[in-house]
């Protein structure tokens, strides 16, 4: 009996050992979430890749809001960032084919920059620019066509304007506290990729719909989201996901796709051809099944983001839905004459469909939905001269 | 790598210290001759089940497959196995036919051969549960308790049970064994065939008067390569239709435990028994899914034990079973992938308290009334169970069984 006991005692001071030691845990090491800098995002919503290089902080952020709405950061100080990316317009401008500071027209769409920092890729094809920090140098240094009209001759003055400004002596100092030499290509390419990356939005009716709260979001809304998500329509295919948009990465990705699609916009003489100079990323690998192939921007507050398409072709919301519901366009005449709908590199969930009025107005308000007031208005992202 | 060569010095160690002892204990490792079809079946009524039957069963903070489904609500056969043994001379084989707790499928759980190749040495092959402990083997029908132990479900997946060879051996009550491992069961699950797991136990067996003591050691190792949770999918799905978006593990697995085993013959009415074991599970290795990836360090620690007082055909039992788990999950995936796997609920020791009363008809029925108290899932709750249990042959030839 005495071993009984002795055997007895051995498992309840185990027992209770164990019991008495710390409780069961799960411990998180996120070490890249630590950083200086509040994205202001939902807690569903993953927090998107950075640049080690170049890690977010308020001041960067202050600094590079000041120089995307500065016109001094263009070769005849007369276009800043926000020329072709307004606040009230999503940061995107309204026109069909954005205009540089000389005039010259782009060949594209200004798009929106609503969740940049979530995009796989930058610009409508381009499928080796992967970071704004890179991005940014594009309008700014660009020739061909000129856009803010920077260049290696005119640069020293353009920074002389910028030092001559007193608000950014300091708002320099804060954002780079350890660099000795201040006003740099790197410091201002930076600080304008820290406050592009930190236009986040995550707060439009369709999000407080999904959060439990339906206020704003009306019963149309509801059966055009059914539309979106089904197979009926495909959009979710392309435009799914939390940015609405299949080109998404953010920090918990580790497997990133960077897709391309070919809607059928275009089908020059039959033969899949896009317009010259707007062929999508087939003008960087030359393989003829990438020809007309964008990437899908999201559609986060697309209701404010007319015109669409790539080249802004396509004028209105109810255009874009007549466009995906032929499966393509038809273009009977003139210079790109030829039926999209047949063209032979388009996607294949760009099928058609067929939609009532009803059913159109229904995705239409689904659409925008999509729409974050707070961020059009939000006056951390304003104008602060 | 330096561990696994420590697992096989140790069996190695193990088994020609055997060699150089063995004269004895030599029946002990056989059945008896002839055929034998033993049939085993449990019936229950429960008041609560753990989970609903659309939801899937985890205890909070550790990565589950294996078998280890939950009990359910109301009244249901808990298990059923068809048993069948031979022996001819120094050969013999074992089969288990049935359905085991949770499931819904009846399937090949054991069919195993094995062949005395010296007077104290046994090889054995086949889809067999691990002897690493007396308990592995065990049904829950053939415990004292409704449910399976709460460490086998965390760190076994409810039993290890795989494709793979023995080699055991006894002497002067001392048993020891290896055991290779083809690696398809969890907490294993090999892609290549060159891999495999491997475990290693020693158990000393001791009488003193009326009173048996057994007290043991093993260690196990393997590699798990994108290890799913395979519970509830097409295959293995065990009657459920539940579609668990695939997350995996993939890594090395150790596992070290000891036990013990009591019993005391009092008298010729009053018997007390004993058991219990602690066991500990490192796993390091990294989780995925189809566009996530973070690096995972964990550890369980797993204790329970029971008691029992028997007054002739009445037996009164009670179990207490804790889990401790420490994880650490690195990397921007490590919250998302810690959510979706259960892991970030990890915020309590899981731990279950029973207590058994059971009444022997005859020898091969009984009825058992049980009260648990159950945190396993996060949620404490009291669960009442009442019930049957068959357990007896139904044929036998050769010489009758003691």
């Amino acid at each position: 009996m005495s071993c009984y006991s002795l055997i007895i005692s051995l498992m309840a001071s185990l027992t209770l050992s164990i019991a008495c030691r710390d409780q069961s845990q799960t411990q998180i090491h996120d070490t890249a979430a630590q950083e200086d800098f509040t994205w202001n995002l939902p807690s569903h919503i993953p927090l998107p890749i950075i640049d080690p290089e170049n890690p977010m902080s308020e001041a960067k952020f202050q600094l590079g809001r000041h120089l995307f709405y500065d016109e001094r950061l263009s070769g005849n100080a007369s276009m800043s960032c926000s020329s072709c990316h307004q606040q009230e317009k999503a940061f995107s401008d309204g026109r069909v084919l954005a205009i540089g500071s000389t005039g010259q027209t782009h060949p594209r769409n200004s798009q929106s920059l609503s969740n940049v920092a979530y995009n796989a890729t930058l610009t409508w094809a381009n499928s080796v620019l992967i970071t704004v920090e890179k991005q940014v140098f594009v309008p700014l240094f660009s020739e061909t066509p000129i856009e803010h009209g920077l260049t290696r001759e005119n640069w020293p003055d353009v920074v002389l304007k910028l030092k001559l400004e007193a608000r950014y002596t300091d708002l320099f100092k804060m954002a780079y506290p350890e660099d000795s030499d201040h006003f740099t290509e790197a410091q201002i390419t930076k600080a304008l990729a820290v406050f592009v990356r930190g236009l986040t939005s995550f707060d439009s009716p369709y999000d407080r719909h999904l959060a439990g709260d339906n206020k704003g979001y009306s019963e149309s809304a509801a059966a055009g989201e059914k539309l979106f998500f089904s197979e009926k329509m495909e959009c979710f295919h392309c435009h799914g996901g939390y940015n609405f948009s299949d080109s998404t990465a953010d920090r918990t990705t580790s497997f990133i796709n960077r897709p391309f699609h070919n809607t059928g916009l275009y089908n020059i003489d039959n033969t899949g051809r896009y317009p010259e100079g707007n062929r999508g990323i087939f003008e960087l690998t030359s393989r003829e099944s990438d020809m007309g192939r964008f990437r899908a921007p999201s559609l986060r507050n697309v209701a404010k983001t007319a015109p669409y398409m790539h080249d802004g072709s396509v004028a209105e919301l109810s255009n874009v839905l007549d466009f995906y519901s032929a499966g393509g366009r038809n273009i009977t005449s003139g210079p790109h004459q030829g039926d999209g709908r047949k063209n032979p590199f388009k996607d294949g969930f760009v099928t058609g469909f067929t939609l009532s009025e009803q059913e159109k107005r229904d995705v239409i308000s689904f659409l925008e939905s999509l729409t974050d007031e707070k961020f059009l208005t939000n006056p951390r992202f304003a104008n602060p001269w | 790598m330096i561990k696994r060569q420590w697992t096989y010095s140790f069996a190695l160690t193990a088994l020609c210290s055997t060699q150089a002892l063995s004269h004895t204990d030599s029946e002990w490792l056989l059945p008896e001759d002839g055929l034998s079809v033993d049939f085993q079946a449990s019936l229950s009524y429960r008041n609560e089940a753990l989970v609903k039957s659309s939801e899937v069963y985890r205890i909070p903070g550790t990565l589950m497959g294996g078998e280890a489904l939950p009990s359910k609500k109301g009244l249901s056969v808990d298990e059923v196995f068809l048993v069948p043994t031979f022996r001819l001379h120094e050969t013999y084989g074992f089969m288990k036919i049935g359905r085991h707790l949770g499931s819904d499928e009846l399937e090949l759980d054991h069919v195993l051969v094995g062949h005395r190749v010296l007077p104290n040495l046994v090889i054995e092959g086949g889809k067999m549960a691990s002897a690493m402990t007396p308990f592995n083997g065990q049904h829950v029908l053939e415990t004292n308790f409704t449910s399976r132990r709460l460490v086998y479900d965390a760190l076994w997946g409810g039993q290890l049970n795989d494709e793979g060879i023995r080699l055991k051996a006894k002497f002067f009550g001392l048993e020891t064994g290896v055991e290779l491992w083809k690696g398809d069961s969890f907490p294993a699950r090999q892609k290549e065939s060159d891999k495999s797991a491997v475990d290693v136990y020693m158990r000393y067996h001791a009488a003193f008067g009326d009173s048996l003591l057994t007290i043991g050691a093993f260690a196990y190792e393997a590699k798990a390569e994108l290890r799913d949770d395979d519970r509830y999918t097409a295959g293995h799905s065990h009657g459920s239709t539940l579609v668990v978006d695939p997350s995996y593990f993939s890594g090395d697995v150790s596992t070290q435990g000891a036990h013990v085993l009591y019993t005391n013959q009092l008298n010729s009415d009053w018997s007390v028994a004993a058991e219990g074991e602690i066991a500990q599970m490192k796993q390091n290795g990294r989780l995925t899914d189809a566009t996530h990836d973070a690096a995972f360090d964990s550890k369980i620690l797993g204790l329970w034990g029971d008691a029992s007082l028997g007054y002739r055909d009445e037996t009164l039992s009670f179990r207490s079973e804790r889990l401790k788990i420490q994880n650490d999950v690195y990397g921007s995936a490590a919250l998302v992938l810690s959510d979706k796997l259960g892991l970030a609920d990890a915020d309590d020791d899981p731990y279950r308290y029973s207590l058994s009363y059971k009444h022997r008809f005859t020898p091969m029925l009984l009825s058992r009334i049980e009260w648990s108290k159950d945190s396993t899932t996060g949620d404490k709750k009291d669960v009442f169970t009442a019930g049957f249990v068959f357990n007896g042959p139904l044929y036998a030839s050769g010489s009758p069984k003691e």
